[in-house]
């Protein structure tokens, strides 16, 4: 029985406070959607019998199958407080106890994180899940990585405390000590990626922003849970209550007095006396098959069984007590209304990194004060297949606005530039619907603050973009992804005739994930590049299974290289025009890694003004002022991490040939000299430049070819390399089965670069560097190295020069340029520097 | 240069001679100067004066013996040019252009004005050709002569079998010259073209028209496409092979145990075509399946220019299962039109080990054509004044290209470099109307994909029914597809009609080159919008004396249509002089205003001056 409608919803849309959009974000199989199943069971959409095993949020067959969930699912739900009097709490002004809360369950495994990207953007706070056991692993820390830099405030829940209670049978004060190194170690990554504006967003259990709990078993509580019950109890403040429950208190039950420091009469922490000591009795209780201890603890704590469920014994039981003891849906609910930022709130404090444009226009304004009757300004994050082939939701966040059916709007890509017209589109939005899970639900408008799917807008937005009313509105920022495709495949017909159904399907692959990447490259393949081999399995499979529907021969993973440079250019290259009329001089050194990553990053754009990030260039990154005013353009595509910066002096008609010099450059560094890859981390400075006096002899025909010939000779010139793309790699392991892993490491090209064992357990945290282009069958081989113990989970972490110099031709990096270039159908030689200079 | 003395030894660094190389070609002439050495018979033609050419630098005694002055200083010494290969030797020159069956040839045909048509490569052997010729004719035939005229005669109409020399009489009637006409107590008068405005596979006839030629000899490797004006005799020369080695590496690619029941054909390169025969039955005797294969003059064949086995003339889908050796290095073209017809293609290079990958190519052509379906403004290149139908297929792209929405500029560059094309930097995409070997335009530097007419049309099919894979054809599309695309526009059309609504934008394309939208793909099928409107209110405030600036984001429009040409300038940094004049910089101080030069690029006041 569903417990809510849907005028009941969007009754609630209005009341932006009391509305709240959160994602749930955590490391794989440290059960975000099974605990998300728990709330969904609250709000009646799925059994409480089935709750914990329905994985509701997992929508689509393979997931669960494979039991990870692979893409982000949203849901609307409505939910109350219990207790009227903790609206108090609230920290906005509410007027009423009804709460509707968008919440967005997203994948765990690291190939997946760009779905957390895209939900990160539509929320404005994330549960973060972390297990008892594994504790803080990679994946936690990257999605708690980019929250932060979404400015999205996290609560914490530590899920699976039944396994360290059954499993583990650990003491109390064990426990305890667990909990608390977990919240520990969660707060550093919290405090690395301090925010001022923010805040301080560090997570404290007496503060009720941390809940400890079961996802399967449907129970948890927060320490404000308990500590209002020990108020009512005890007649104490209940605020002054939650401080004592946790940290280093003790009540000794002699004194009846509260220390600092362990009493000698040796009564329990705080913690454990008052909280875990029950849930201990009742587990201790139930499944030693105490039956007569039972009642009277069931009485005790005020539990009341169903006959039917009196009968039940062990696992079972224990489940059905301890959800009536401590639902789930209670802790979490209670953590996300009081914790969790209100869109209005967090609107406040994310419109400048959310927003492109100036912060004082119509749009920023609107999105700031959350504000309905704005300009409509909504951030379509991704596109979620319908069941009509070929169509797609658009999924985005009301930040200003109103949305509703039939109105027109501005459809506004990412590379739209206000002003221009490309990349703008002007298209009504045929209807608005509710994304409930695996179902859809039509409704009329949605007013700022919410999430919504929006019908018809899918063809002119390939992943994601922005949908406004006004006019001189700027993009709502693109989101940068923590992944990048950096492993492909390419995919052929089987059947000649059965192409377009291919291309068709490309297509429709390339929308349906944020991540993945679809094209046909230089020599004529269709390329299909996703975040690592699972990303791809998937992408794959879908691309022949639901998008083209034919058969394909689906080639080995490769890598992507790029290429780059190593030191600066041993001369100055000069290459003269065709006709011999016009000379450019230039040089080539490598760019600083950081100045790179801030480009990828965004920190450091191609929009940005010129001014200001002259400024940056030289307070953060040591540039020289004049240098840095003078960069001409980035590249490949105009916004990659290739500068070309004008170091000439007085050159005569200079800006005429600006626009060949640009394409020229774009050009180039889309296709190296070494084997037609992309390039990256290089800058090119112009020396010298003499042009022909006539504009008919330096026009485009004589410049654009020569830009390119002297920017791979200066390239060719400075030690020219390939850089491949790393991994790195998070291993969990128990102590006795380590040796394996160094050996399929050491094989592999990778390093071990941290070793940490986990206190309290024997297992080990092992970091390493691996080689992506290594990477291919590492999981298979480790789990045979280590029979099966080892669970590796790998994210892209950097570019690194592949070893050996490409002048050396029985070099690693001779034989991977070789074997490169022989796959595109070109001279297996990279060419000389000659080819491309010219002497004075 | 009136005496067949005055006709210069080439030699090999040759740097004074006035053949031009093919590197010190003009750069932008469309039809531009085609003859290097006119010469005529002494008795004719009184020998032509320097004077008759314009005065372009008086300083210069005499007009031909140096470039005219540009603005190069005068020191400025060209780059050598690459040395070419010596001259041949008058016994093998005689042998490698046929020159015994040519004077038969002649001799049987009232031809009197004859050009001779080299490629680049063979041009070093062109003066010694051409007296040879003139030798030959001055004098009465002698023995091996008289043998190889009855040969000659006898297989005058379809020549080609001999693999040495053919004539080609379709134009003939077309011409409407009187062939046989005064000329005809005349001396024979040859006329060396060099520098081919187009390909050297094809004939030049519009530079053998300009010195009023009767008959074409075409010299060298050719593409056989019928011609419109003049009658041709094609003369393919010959070369030694090593046979050999053409059969161990044929041993080598097809190991006799693996053979199975595979069958292959052979082709050769024109020059080798004379010792197929030869190789066919030897391969026969080391028991190979082989075909052997003559030359015909069609193009469209599926071999193209080689007659077909007898199986697979009964059967034209067979030939997929055939394999292909070919003897010699294939023009780039002709392994496309092979890897895309048949099993495998194998190449005997009597040169150097040939790597070209017949597949690869393929696969890096459909690239290019990815590129093109989603390039916005298509430039066609006029690639031959020759090749009968061009005009057709040029009218026919064009046709293509706004039914696809695209808008294109029709260009003639004579030959096509990199240079050129990179001049028009507002084109995204070029075709080459031209000879099926010439219009594939391959080679690095390009800047901007450069695609035959038929991959044009490919590209424009739209990706719902581009099929890639069976076929490859790099000359006119015909008949059959022209009736497809039709179709295929009525499609197109009806999708539109029902996906675009009154001032709502069509929905971007998807570039499959760059898995992106792409707003740009179809700028002719722009909407105006909104955006129209308010030019029109600015328009109508004219009376306040200014033009009112084009605002940012309109849709760059000419004569209230979309111009893309406009639409790119308008994105250039630099539009023009004054574009660059930085309004917050004012207080540098110009530059006096001097006076400039004056007079034509070819050569200033100032420079005749000095």
């Amino acid at each position: 029985m569903v417990n809510f409608t849907i005028e009941e919803i969007r009754a609630l849309m209005d009341h932006a406070a009391n509305v709240r959009n959160m994602s749930v974000i955590a490391h794989v199989d440290h059960g975000k959607s099974t605990l998300t199943d728990s709330l969904v069971q609250r709000a009646g959409i799925i059994s409480a019998a089935r709750a914990g095993e329905a994985r509701f949020t997992d929508t689509r067959a393979d997931e669960q199958e494979r039991g990870v969930t692979i893409k982000s699912t949203a849901i609307s739900l409505y939910a109350q407080l219990n207790d009227e009097e903790d609206l108090k709490d609230v920290p906005v002004k509410v007027d009423k106890n009804d709460f509707l809360i968008n919440l967005i369950d997203s994948p765990g495994h690291v190939d997946f994180s760009s779905e957390v990207t895209a939900a990160l953007r539509v929320t404005d706070g994330a549960l973060v899940v972390v297990d008892t056991v594994e504790g803080v692993c990679v994946q936690t820390e990257t999605v708690l990585r980019q929250a932060l830099g979404e400015r999205i405030k996290p609560v914490v829940i530590i899920n699976k405390v039944d396994r360290a209670l059954l499993e583990l049978q650990l003491s109390k004060e064990d426990l305890y000590q667990n909990f608390s190194r977990v919240i520990e170690s969660v707060n550093v990554v919290i405090a690395t990626y301090f925010d001022k504006t923010l805040g301080d967003v560090q997570v404290y259990p007496d503060k009720g922003t941390v809940a400890f709990g079961s996802g399967l078993h449907g129970w948890a509580f927060t320490v404000r849970q308990f500590a209002t019950r020990y108020s009512k109890k005890f007649g104490v403040d209940k605020n002054k209550m939650m401080a004592r429950l946790w940290g280093d208190n003790w009540f000794s039950p002699k004194t009846k007095k509260w220390t600092k420091t362990a009493p000698a009469d040796g009564s329990e922490r705080s913690f454990n006396q008052f909280i875990l000591d029950p849930i201990f009795k009742i587990f201790h209780a139930v499944m030693n098959f105490k039956k007569d201890e039972i009642p009277v603890l069931l009485e005790k704590l005020d539990i009341k069984l169903t006959s039917d469920e009196k009968d039940l014994e062990g696992k079972m039981l224990l489940k059905v007590v301890m959800r009536k003891f401590l639902p789930a849906a209670d802790a979490l609910l209670e953590m996300m209304i009081l914790h969790l930022p209100s869109p209005i709130t967090a609107q406040r404090y994310r419109m400048e990194t959310l927003y492109e444009g100036p912060h004082d226009d119509e749009a920023a304004i609107a999105i700031r004060d959350c504000d309905p009757k704005g300009p409509l300004m909504l951030y379509i994050s991704k596109m979620v297949p319908t069941s009509d082939k070929g169509r797609f939701y658009a999924f985005g966040r009301v930040f200003a606005g109103t949305v509703r059916s039939g109105l027109k709007v501005r459809i506004q890509g990412p590379h739209y530039t206000p002003g221009k017209k490309d990349d703008l589109f002007i298209k009504a939005v045929q209807r608005t619907i509710l994304m409930m899970g695996r179902f859809i639900e039509p409704i009329e408008d949605v007013p700022a603050g919410n999430i919504c799917g929006l019908v018809g807008i899918d063809q002119f937005l390939l992943k994601s973009g922005t949908l406004t009313t006004s006019e001189t509105a700027h993009n709502l920022k693109v989101m940068k992804f923590s992944v990048s495709p950096v492993v492909q495949r390419s995919v052929e017909v089987k059947n000649a005739n059965d192409l377009p159904k291919l291309v068709e399907g490309l297509k429709r692959l390339s929308k349906s994930d944020p991540c993945v990447l679809t094209y046909i490259n230089e020599s004529g393949d269709h390329i299909v590049a996703g975040a690592g081999e699972l990303h791809l399995e998937i992408c794959l499979k879908d691309l022949e299974e639901d998008h083209a529907c034919v058969p394909l021969k689906i080639s080995d993973p490769v890598v992507s290289y790029r290429e780059t440079v190593a030191a600066k250019s041993s001369m100055t290259a000069l290459s003269k025009s065709p006709n011999k009329h016009n000379r450019l001089y230039m040089v080539a050194e490598p760019l600083d890694e950081e100045v790179s990553k801030a480009i990828e990053a965004g920190k450091i754009s191609h929009r940005d003004d010129l001014k200001l990030r002259a400024r940056v260039l030289a307070d953060e990154y040591g540039w020289d002022v004049t240098d840095a005013r003078k960069i001409w353009c980035f590249g490949p595509d105009t916004s990659g991490a290739n500068l070309l910066v004008d170091q000439t002096k007085a050159v005569q008609y200079l800006s005429e040939i600006k626009d060949s010099v640009v394409s020229g450059f774009q050009w180039a560094t889309r296709e190296g000299p070494v084997a037609e890859e992309p390039m990256r981390s290089v800058r090119w400075n112009i020396m010298d430049v003499t042009l022909h006096a006539d504009a008919i002899h330096r026009g485009g025909g004589q410049l654009i070819p020569t830009a390119r010939r002297v920017l791979y000779a200066a390239a060719l010139l400075a030690e020219p390399s390939i850089l491949e793309p790393v991994y790195l790699v998070e291993i969990q392991v128990p102590e006795q089965a380590m040796g394996g892993i160094y050996g399929v490491l050491t094989r592999r090209r990778g390093h071990v670069f941290e070793e940490a064992q986990r206190p309290g357990t024997p297992l080990y945290n092992i970091k390493a560097y691996l080689p992506v282009n290594e990477s291919f069958g590492f999981v298979a081989d480790l789990r045979q190295g280590t029979g099966g113990q080892a669970f590796p989970q790998s994210v892209f972490d950097h570019w690194q020069h592949l070893p050996g110099s490409l002048a050396d031709k029985a070099s690693k990096v001779s034989a991977i340029v070789n074997t490169m270039r022989v796959r595109k159908g070109l001279k297996p030689d990279v060419p000389e520097y000659t080819n491309y200079y010219d002497k004075l | 240069m009136p005496s067949k003395d005055s006709i210069p030894d080439r030699t090999p660094s040759g740097q004074d001679a006035p053949l031009s190389s093919p590197q010190a070609a003009p750069v932008a002439e469309p039809t531009g100067a085609p003859l290097l050495s006119t010469s005529s018979s002494p008795r004719t033609h009184p020998p032509s004066s320097p004077s008759s050419h314009p005065p372009a630098s008086p300083s210069e005694p005499t007009a031909l013996t140096a470039a005219p002055v540009l603005s190069t200083p005068t020191t400025f010494a060209p780059a050598p040019t690459p040395s070419v290969r010596a001259p041949l030797s008058s016994s093998a020159l005689l042998t490698t252009y046929s020159i015994p069956r040519t004077l038969a040839t002649l001799r049987a045909h009232p031809w009197r004005r004859i050009a001779l048509q080299f490629p680049d490569i063979m041009l070093v052997d062109a003066p010694a050709v051409y007296r040879a010729l003139e030798d030959g004719l001055a004098h009465t035939p002698g023995p091996e002569e008289c043998g190889e005229e009855a040969f000659e005669v006898h297989n005058a109409g379809a020549g080609l079998e001999g693999g040495m020399g053919g004539v080609d009489m379709t134009g003939k009637d077309m011409t409407g010259k009187d062939i046989t006409g005064k000329d005809k107590e005349d001396e024979w008068r040859f006329t060396i073209l060099g520098d081919t405005s187009y390909g050297a596979c094809c004939v030049d006839e519009i530079a053998a028209e300009h010195v009023d030629a009767q008959v074409v000899l075409h010299y060298g490797r050719a593409c056989l496409s019928p011609t419109a004006r003049l009658p041709v005799v094609y003369v393919f020369t010959q070369q030694e092979l090593d046979e050999d080695a053409v059969v161990r590496a044929f041993e080598g690619y097809y190991p006799r145990h693996e053979l199975g029941d595979k069958n292959i054909v052979l082709l050769a390169d024109a020059p080798f075509q004379g010792a197929l025969p030869r190789l066919v039955e030897r391969l026969r005797g080391l028991g190979y399946r082989v075909e052997g294969t003559e030359l015909v003059h069609e193009p469209e064949s599926a071999l193209p220019n080689r007659t077909l086995p007898a199986e697979v003339r009964k059967d034209p889908e067979s030939l997929r299962d055939w394999h292909v050796f070919h003897v010699g290095d294939p023009p780039a073209a002709l392994l496309l039109v092979l890897a895309a017809r048949v099993a495998s293609v194998r190449i005997y290079s009597p040169s150097a080990s040939n790597t070209a990958n017949g597949a690869q190519a393929l696969r890096r052509r459909y690239g290019l054509v990815a590129k093109v379906a989603s390039a916005g403004v298509i430039g066609i290149l006029v690639g031959t004044l020759s090749v009968a139908r061009y005009l057709d297929a040029v009218a026919r792209a064009r046709k293509a290209i706004a039914a696809a929405g695209k808008k294109s500029y029709t260009v003639v560059v004579g030959k096509v470099n990199a240079p050129k094309l990179a001049n028009f930097a507002e084109v995204e995409a070029w075709a080459v109307v031209g000879c099926w070997e010439s219009a594939l335009v391959e080679g690095e530097g390009m800047w901007r994909p450069v695609v035959t007419v038929w991959e044009l049309e490919r590209a424009l099919e739209g990706d719902g029914r581009r099929v890639w894979g069976g076929e490859w054809w790099s000359g006119f599309g015909e008949g059959e597809e022209r009736q497809e695309e039709e179709r295929g526009e009525e499609e197109e059309r009806g999708e539109e009609d029902v996906k675009v609504e009154e001032d709502e934008d069509a929905p971007p394309e998807f570039d499959l080159r760059t898995g992106r939208y792409v707003s740009h793909a179809r700028p002719m099928r722009r909407r105006l919008g909104p955006a129209s409107a308010t030019a029109e209110n600015g328009s109508g405030d004219t009376n306040m004396g200014l033009v009112k600036r084009q605002q940012a984001g309109e849709v760059a429009k000419v004569g209230g249509v979309v111009s893309p040409g406009a639409r790119f300038l308008h994105e250039r940094m630099w539009q023009g002089l004054g574009s660059d004049f930085d309004e917050g910089n004012v207080d540098v101080q110009g530059a006096v205003v001097e006076e400039g030069r004056s007079g034509i690029a070819r050569g200033y006041q100032g420079d005749r001056a000095s």
